[in-house]
């Protein structure tokens, strides 16, 4: 596993590192280089997502994951991401934020997979420990904001909710943002059609 | 076997569904549901949907202690719902399963299309045990339209019958059972 090459330009760090602190909310794109992402996608597909899901009046969602830990001496895609995500990836999104962020105590690693029927209702993720939240797109398809399955940022305006900014399913992408302090209200809405958003997801502590 | 209303013979013969309402007695889809909503519910996925579910199996020696509408419930799907279908079809079936049924629920993010995975000849016999509606658009009931509480309806298994994704956080709750044919001497 290894970044795209444009990564190693101490401009693009800098460029990507003034936009976090504009907001603590971005997309890189061009993240991995291209045979990397693309190994790592097909590694993911080929996985079965059991589904996940919890109904009203809880925080609903409902998903496919793969949720595990790298293993030590395995040679699976899963495991080598999982290992450089781990230690490398998290310098990367260091350097971005200026923080000094660890993986999460188990190194569970995340795919999702989103199909028709799932979504993840609007909540922020924050728990007291969680400080940024990572997605990692494995999307290479594209399709309308109606048939569901975006990542979109709320508001809440004059006691009605309102999108503030989607963004549509990416490939090769990278979307940080903070949920230690002011976690941004999100959701993604339900998926309607036959489409499959794939991501690797959690968070940095 | 029972006289069917022809307007379900036709129905059945033209698209593979029919629907006979009032099966149940009147009150005892209100009971069921009381017992049935609280049942710990799974999502389950499968080529041809995700749904939420729980499969009963009710004891053949009456058991006090058990929710009583249960056994009220036996009958009429062993008995009465084979031969009405049988009526309906034209041919007889008989319960695949016995004193089972499956309860299931579709909220949000639940949805049926294709065909179910049974052998040939299987009908589907489903039972709408919920009364609340809600608009068309948020889905999650039959593109054929809403089944009227305690009604019966028969599918061919072979067929779909398309429940578009439901989009909301409300529910409605079915009690499912197959059919087979049944084995002539």
């Amino acid at each position: 596993m290894k970044l795209a090459a444009r990564w190693r330009d101490p401009a693009a760090i800098a460029d990507a590192a003034q936009a976090w602190r504009d907001g603590r909310n971005l997309r890189l794109t061009r993240v991995l280089d291209d045979d990397a992402i693309a190994t790592l996608r097909d590694a993911v597909a080929a996985l079965h997502h059991p589904l996940v899901a919890a109904t009203a009046p809880e925080y609903a969602y409902q998903y496919g994951a793969v949720a595990s830990p790298p293993e030590d001496g395995c040679d699976h895609v899963w495991c080598q991401f999982a290992r450089w995500w781990w230690q490398d990836g998290v310098a990367f999104v260091d350097a971005i934020t200026g923080l000094r962020l660890r993986p999460p105590r188990d190194r569970v690693l995340m795919s999702t997979e989103l199909r028709r029927g799932a979504f993840l209702d609007p909540h922020n993720d924050y728990d007291g420990a969680r400080r940024v939240a990572y997605v990692l797109g494995l999307t290479r398809d594209a399709w309308a904001p109606a048939l569901g399955g975006h990542l979109e940022f709320l508001a809440v305006v004059d006691g009605a909710t309102v999108v503030r900014e989607r963004r549509a399913p990416g490939w090769n992408t990278l979307d940080l943002f903070a949920v230690d302090r002011d976690p941004p209200l999100h959701q993604v809405p339900i998926v309607t059609a036959d489409v499959e958003r794939r991501a690797i997801t959690g968070w940095l502590y | 076997m029972n006289d069917a209303p022809a307007d379900a013979v036709a129905r059945w013969a033209s698209a593979g569904v029919a629907q006979l309402p009032g099966v149940l007695p009147a009150g005892l889809a209100a009971e069921l549901l009381m017992g049935l909503r609280r049942l710990p519910l799974a999502i389950v996925e499968a080529a041809h949907e995700t749904v939420w579910a729980y499969d009963v199996a009710v004891p053949p020696v009456r058991d006090p202690q058990l929710f009583e509408p249960l056994f009220r419930l036996v009958p009429i799907l062993d008995e009465l719902v084979p031969q009405l279908a049988s009526a309906v079809c034209g041919r007889g079936l008989v319960a695949h399963a016995p004193t089972t049924f499956r309860v299931v629920a579709y909220r949000k993010g639940s949805w049926t299309a294709g065909a179910v995975d049974a052998p040939a000849g299987m009908v589907v016999a489903t039972i709408a045990l919920s009364a609340e509606t809600w608009p068309d658009a948020w889905g999650g009931h039959p593109a054929e339209g809403w089944a009227a509480t305690g009604a019966l309806t028969l599918a061919d298994a072979a067929r779909a019958r398309a429940v578009p994704v439901l989009t909301r956080h409300v529910e409605r709750y079915e009690l499912r059972t197959l059919l087979a044919p049944a084995v002539t001497p």
